[in-house]
């Protein structure tokens, strides 16, 4: 039995002020990053800290993008890759074009609420973005189907110019990357995405945590199951942790956090200590 | 609840039981509290608060809404005092409701007293009759007159319990994280599905309530369409509990109006958008509805199928949200197709969302309908856009030509 990707176990429901935190937190240079959606406004906060410093000492930054409440929910899609933030904006808004959805923005760029203005000034900022590549994925999707269900997409940013996108709708579901200049699609497998799915990196390639449990390694050719945990919380019940400090990605059972306690000493505080158990197909 | 009883026996004068006083007064009995059960539906609140409470009502001000499926009928409690220092071990209760809902005559026993206040409680009884099968019914009041006695012969007055009752004609579809079985949601739909029983029935009286442009919620206060013109409301919540916001959520209320009837329809939510051609170098991804004003073209240079041009920065609506701010413009919005509540609501999209349902286009937001794409183009547009930009310059080039571009549409089951 072979440890592909640690997986950390905790079990409760992971809550900040109420709001839920988007399918990941990304720990880099001892620094975490995640976010939230606003419960009413559709639009995304970066919440970033020292792994080792109280959670109320965060600084919240107001982000020009966000997703909507539609059921059902497809997560924010979003990353980080060297001071670049990705993020796919599907709020809705008169002014928002989905096939500009993609976006890419300096995470210096970011500012605080407090200095970055209103909710609305962050919507129209958000629409107005030029989109670093076409929604591509989107489109074909839509020219397979004008109806959506089992409609769900996610993307991460494997390196600086090369990022990578799998969506699904109905019962198909197709892995897609760009390479700075134009989309490449893979295989279209037949399979039912029964809800939302979550990527993330390992050793430049693209992983899927689908909705069951499984992870998938994703390839032009094929989508390899990679490990079937032991236990396997729908994704819905966890949050990813992708710690490049440690190059390491674990999930955790969503659990409310104690805002007096660094992000070190919450996770801490809910290990199992049961790393990975997977059974290779 | 002032009047004294007349007509008491004079013999009563030296009983010490109340009922046979030559002075006593009935409004020595006051109605306390009523619950409503027995398979009620939950009700929520506009305001995001939650569920109505129990009892729905009190004496004290409470007047919650309550809900039934059809062919169930009521079940209700109430309490009650009497003020009197000799009583009789028990008394006689009963109620008449609206729609000839009646709650037999029961006898209670007086509870422990509090002074000379005795409380007393009608148990919780089922009303004499279901409501009509597949039939939606609307009680705004539903009101039932308590009545008490001391020997289940005569019969005195013990108050008047007042709530809006509705009746959908079957079991609502099951929330979501978006429908809600909101208070306003019951009101608009029963108040105009009255009576009805067919799905087509339903649909159609419930599209009334969006007709004339007024979109009211169980308050009787108007829902806007755009009272700020960039109103950040998406959400049927947000609408209710703001009583502005998008289109999105007028077309979400007119499918919670019906969905709350238990009627099914799939592929129902209809998100409209240009089809993002490429005219000039751009993508074709906005439109502007009526009405709008053209001035003097002065990009025909630039591109002559889109010849008239505006810019702006950043934002076209910037403080107070309610006009639209050009730093330049060959183009400018005019007083057009009415909103909800509102004359000249925004009018540059990239995107629109209206119900579909058997076929025909409801778009909740202007109370109109349309039998296909082409039709909201032709009867609604004046025209589309593109735009780019330039540093922080926004640049919106607009043509009057409809044929510049087509409607898409992506449907979803809300």
């Amino acid at each position: 039995m072979k440890c592909f990707i640690s997986i950390s176990l905790f079990f409760s429901v992971l809550f900040v002020n109420g709001q839920n935190i988007e399918r990941k937190i990304i720990i880099e240079n001892g620094t975490y990053y995640y976010t939230t959606i606003d419960e009413n406004y559709q639009v995304a906060t970066m919440h970033t800290g020292n792994v080792n410093s109280p959670l109320k000492e965060e600084t919240a930054l107001a982000m020009p993008a966000g997703r909507n409440y539609n059921d059902p929910i497809i997560p924010f899609s979003w990353d980080l890759q060297n001071n670049q933030v990705y993020a796919v904006n599907f709020l809705v808004n008169p002014m928002n074009d989905r096939m500009e959805a993609l976006k890419r923005f300096s995470f210096s760029s970011l500012q605080e609420w407090e200095k970055a203005g209103s909710v609305q000034d962050m919507i129209s900022l958000s629409t107005g973005y030029t989109p670093f590549a076409p929604f591509q994925p989107y489109a074909n999707a839509l020219k397979q189907s004008k109806i959506l269900h089992n409609f769900y997409f996610d993307g991460i940013a494997l390196t600086d110019s090369t990022y990578s996108m799998v969506i699904s709708n109905h019962d198909q579901i197709s892995y897609w990357t760009y390479n700075g200049k134009y989309w490449l699609q893979s295989t279209i497998w037949t399979v039912t995405a029964l809800n939302y799915f979550t990527l993330f990196k390992w050793e430049n390639k693209t992983y899927m945590y689908a909705w069951d449990g499984t992870v998938y390694k994703m390839t032009d050719e094929k989508m390899i199951p990679a490990a079937i945990l032991e236990e396997t919380p729908p994704l819905k019940d966890i949050t990813l942790v992708i710690n490049r400090d440690k190059n390491s990605v674990s999930y955790f059972k969503n659990t409310e956090f104690n805002k007096e306690k660094s992000l070190t000493e919450n996770l801490e505080n809910r290990l199992t200590n049961v790393l990975i158990s997977y059974k290779k197909k | 609840m002032q009047k004294i009883v007349h007509g008491l026996l004079l013999a009563g004068l030296l009983s010490p039981v109340c009922v046979n006083s030559q002075n006593f007064t009935y409004s020595n009995v006051d109605l306390v509290s009523v619950t409503f059960s027995g398979g009620n539906l939950t009700i929520k609140k506009d305001n995001g608060s939650g569920p109505y409470s129990t009892p729905q009502f009190t004496a004290a001000g409470n007047q919650f809404p309550v809900a039934y499926v059809s062919n169930n009928a009521p079940t209700v409690a109430a309490s009650f005092t009497i003020d009197c220092a000799n009583v009789p071990a028990s008394i006689w209760v009963r109620g008449s409701g609206s729609d000839a809902m009646d709650f037999p005559a029961t006898s209670v026993t007086l509870g422990s007293p509090s002074g000379t206040v005795y409380p007393f409680n009608y148990p919780a009884t089922v009303g004499s009759h279901v409501f009509t099968d597949n039939i939606v019914r609307f009680f705004k009041p539903f009101t039932i007159e308590w009545e008490f006695s001391f020997d289940g012969t005569t019969w005195y007055p013990a108050g008047t319990s007042t709530n809006t009752l509705y009746v959908v004609r079957d079991t609502p579809q099951s929330e979501t994280s978006q429908f809600k079985w909101f208070h306003t949601v019951y009101d608009l739909s029963c108040r105009n599905a009255q009576y009805e029983s067919t799905d087509t029935g339903i649909i159609s009286h419930i599209w009334t309530e969006f007709l004339d442009h007024v979109v009211l919620n169980c308050d009787d206060d108007s829902l806007f369409y755009y009272k700020i013109m960039n109103s950040p409301n998406v959400t049927l919540a947000s609408l209710l509990a703001n009583k502005d916001a998008e289109c999105y959520t007028f077309a979400q209320l007119f499918l919670a109006a019906i969905k709350i009837q238990g009627v099914v329809r799939t592929n129902n939510y209809v998100y409209v958008t240009p089809i993002n051609n490429t005219v000039c170098s751009h993508t074709v991804n906005r439109f502007i509805v009526k009405n709008w004003t053209f001035g003097t073209p002065s990009a025909a240079a630039e591109c002559p199928e889109f010849p008239y041009k505006n810019t702006y920065t950043i934002t076209t609506l910037p403080p107070p949200y309610t006009a639209y701010v050009w730093d330049t413009y060959d183009i400018s919005d005019a007083v057009g197709i009415y909103g909800s509540c509102t004359k000249n609501p925004s009018s540059y999209f990239n995107n629109h969302q209206i119900v579909k349902l058997d076929g025909v286009y409801y778009d909740a937001c202007y109370g109109v309908t349309f039998p296909n794409l082409a039709a909201i183009e032709g009867t609604a547009f004046d025209g589309y856009s593109y735009r780019y930009n330039v540093g922080i310059t926004y640049h919106a080039l607009f043509t009057t030509d409809l044929t510049q571009s087509d409607l898409s549409e992506t449907i979803t089951t809300w």
